[in-house]
């Protein structure tokens, strides 16, 4: 499964300036872990120690938002987008 | 600005975007209050910086106009327009106020150059009267409106000047809506009573009134809220500008403007800040509750977190279970929709009452930070603030530094004893000091610290007072130029990035914290989120100036350089460039890296001084 994972700017740069990367995997955990194969700095900016989303980020699979517990179990298939973005902001 | 019509989209477009900066000028207007003497001048571009306006401008004119005293009646007050304010730029609705603070200021006591910006129809009604900027000085001899409009529509503007006695002392919302009956067709800035009272609030704003506020009867201004512009204003008798001007009909923009308005309603950029079923929206600045207090790195308390649950039900969805309705409602022709706007909720389930405008920082200053957790107690501070006329920033941080000095100090406190939680003398505290009652607190965190003789706890950088983002993990704060997170964007990167290298933050301080400035001088909300590449295109097609990303950033690097030359040059040291001596302790219940430790700091200084200084050299501005 051939996903397409965009990022926001302050983690692009942990992806070798990328806003977009593509990766496989058939759920979500199994393509961050090909994720952080290809790009080993981004897992510890995406996951805390316990292997959970940071509270201030967001993960939408094509263009719908996902919880937390949707990591385990949702599947993905070939041309899949997930989106990772920043909750906090200000200005 | 000449050089183009009056919605800001160049006439000239068939010959493509070659205008250079010689091709602009430029409408200001010099009025020296005490003598009602006004005069124009169209003045051409010199440069990039001439030609975008706002703080670019405005720094040019204030290395040339230094004061020791902020109130003296010779300091002179700026109020221009970025280059796509009043346009059909979407968001492209900012007013700028420049002039040395009453807040802000050297450790040898000089006051510095600072701005505030807010974004209304305001702007747009200046720009349709063909004034790209305006400069105060003087003293009127008594309360005075500003009257701005024209004989005909041709004509160019008229200045007149109007009794406002019968505004004197009231509230900020009564003041536009009595303003509003008599000049239907205009948008106003106006201070409160504490603009008023100037010398004893040091940290008085510029209210900009808004179609929703005209619309709806409520107090739902925007804020020019930061350094005391407001008290600036109040120095010079001036309560309020009326921008009195039919609305104009505006030419056919680019095709490309379309593009780029939806992208900015709908975007990437903007997702941060539009409601949650819009457009994949993320909630607006409030969602910080739930991104930044699960990892304790939200204030509390004078920002220092409690480290616990205390604050959950002020989040966003805490709120809608209670008794509250919440709309996002917007400025003039924005998609965004960033206010979030809480009213009691009706018996039949609708918006009954009007409340409060709740952003990120106002909520959390006047609520967590104060020690309270109360949504409805919250929501009457926020309102209070605003109808006085103050920076909710400022005075929310130094209520927060009254009230830990008052813990420290329990067998003598000051402020008759305020402490944190007690809302009642917190809104007792807050009236005073609009009104002009309580100088001590008035006067702001570092000059109060100072008097106690405290200031290792006083949440301040150069006298402004910190926004809602812990100095802890923020060591870019001092170099800040009007606030640390408006004019700095380093206040996240800890959260985000999770850097503590020095070579990583001393680039993040003079290099890609200074991204934040380029709103500053465009014209723009910085929640339009639009990169770089597409603000090079929409400036180049709405005025045909010849412009690249290169460019771009050189104004931006300049701009802050002048701000940073004229700190200097108004007394600042290295040893203004200084944080708060507590937040360099290790906080552990901050779930993020520790590092900014008095050692790190002090040679972060030095890296970042001498940076600046080449810097400086390369721009040919030392």
């Amino acid at each position: 499964m051939n996903v397409t994972v965009e990022l926001p700017s302050a983690l692009a740069r942990y992806a070798r300036g990328q806003r977009s990367v593509v990766a496989t995997g058939e759920n979500v955990r199994v393509l961050f872990d090909a994720l952080w194969q290809q790009h080993p700095q981004l897992r510890g900016r995406v996951l805390d120690k316990r292997d959970q989303l940071y509270p201030y980020l967001v993960l939408l699979k094509n263009n719908e938002r996902l919880g937390p517990q949707d990591l385990r179990t949702i599947t993905l298939q070939d041309g899949d987008k997930l989106e990772i973005m920043t909750l906090a902001g200000g200005g | 600005m000449a050089g183009q019509n009056g919605n800001g989209v160049a006439t000239n477009g068939e010959h493509g975007a070659s205008k250079t900066p010689a091709d602009f000028s430029i409408h200001r207007y010099r009025i020296d209050l005490t003598n009602r003497d006004v005069s124009g001048e169209t003045v051409v571009c010199e440069d990039l910086e001439d030609v975008f306006g706002g703080i670019a401008r405005g720094f040019k004119l204030l290395e040339d106009c230094p004061v020791d005293d902020a109130y003296d009646p010779a300091a002179t007050l700026i109020m221009n327009l970025g280059l796509l304010s009043g346009t059909d730029f979407m968001t492209g609705l900012r007013t700028y106020f420049l002039a040395y603070s009453p807040l802000k200021r050297s450790l040898s006591g000089k006051p510095s150059a600072m701005w505030s910006a807010g974004s209304s129809k305001f702007g747009t009604k200046i720009r349709y009267l063909d004034t790209d900027e305006i400069i105060l000085t003087g003293r009127c001899d008594g309360p005075t409106l500003l009257h701005i409009h024209r004989e005909d529509v041709d004509s160019p503007p008229v200045f007149d000047f109007l009794d406002g006695s019968d505004l004197v002392g009231r509230h900020v919302n009564d003041r536009i809506q009595d303003l509003h009956g008599r000049f239907p067709e205009a948008f106003f800035a106006v201070i409160g009573p504490a603009g008023e009272n100037y010398q004893h609030v040091r940290f008085a704003a510029i209210a900009l009134s808004t179609v929703n506020q005209l619309r709806s009867g409520d107090g739902k201004s925007r804020w020019c809220g930061r350094g005391g512009m407001g008290g600036v204003m109040g120095s010079k008798n001036l309560l309020g500008i009326i921008a009195d001007t039919p609305d104009r009909k505006t030419a056919k923009p680019p095709p490309i403007l379309k593009e780029i308005n939806t992208e900015v309603a709908r975007g990437k950029g903007s997702a941060r800040f539009r409601d949650k079923d819009k457009f994949n929206g993320l909630g607006g600045t409030w969602a910080n509750y739930e991104a930044l207090n699960p990892v304790h790195a939200m204030p509390e308390m004078n920002f220092v977190p409690t480290g616990t649950a205390v604050s959950v039900p002020l989040y966003r969805d805490n709120v809608e279970q209670g008794p509250y309705v919440i709309k996002d409602e917007s400025c003039f022709r924005c998609g965004i929709s960033c206010h979030k706007n809480v009213y009691d909720k009706a018996d039949d389930g609708r918006a009954g009452r009007f409340r409060a405008k709740l952003d990120y920082e106002p909520l959390n200053l006047l609520s967590s930070n104060i020690g309270i957790f109360d949504i409805d107690q919250a929501l009457d501070l926020v309102e209070l603030v605003d109808e006085l006329g103050m920076d909710s920033i400022s005075c929310g941080t130094t209520l927060a530094y009254v009230m830990e000095y008052n813990r420290r100090h329990p067998d003598a406190p000051i402020a008759d004893g305020l402490s944190y939680g007690d809302f009642e003398r917190a809104r007792q505290t807050i009236d005073r000091i609009g009104n002009g009652q309580l100088e001590q607190v008035g006067q702001g965190t570092l000059r109060l610290a100072e008097q106690m003789g405290e200031t290792e706890y006083a949440m301040q950088c150069k006298g402004v007072e910190f926004p809602a983002y812990l100095p802890q993990t923020n060591p870019g704060y001092p170099w800040a130029l009007a606030g640390g997170h408006m004019s700095m964007r380093t206040y996240l990167l800890l959260l985000h990035e999770r850097e503590t290298g020095m070579d990583y933050w001393v680039d993040a301080i003079t290099n890609r914290g200074l991204s934040i400035l380029r709103d500053d001088f465009l014209g723009i909300c910085k929640f339009s989120g639009m990169t770089d590449d597409r603000m090079v295109q929409a400036v180049s097609a709405m005025t045909g100036l010849a412009l690249d990303v290169p460019a771009l950033k050189q104004v931006i690097r300049r701009t802050f350089l002048r701000g940073y030359r004229l700190e200097r040059r108004h007394g600042f040291t290295d040893d203004d460039y200084a944080m708060p001596a507590e937040i360099h302790r290790e906080y552990p219940q901050i779930e993020l890296p520790y590092f900014n430790t008095p050692q790190f700091f002090a040679e972060l200084r030095q890296r970042v001084t001498a940076r600046i200084d080449e810097l400086l050299v390369e721009e040919g501005l030392s």
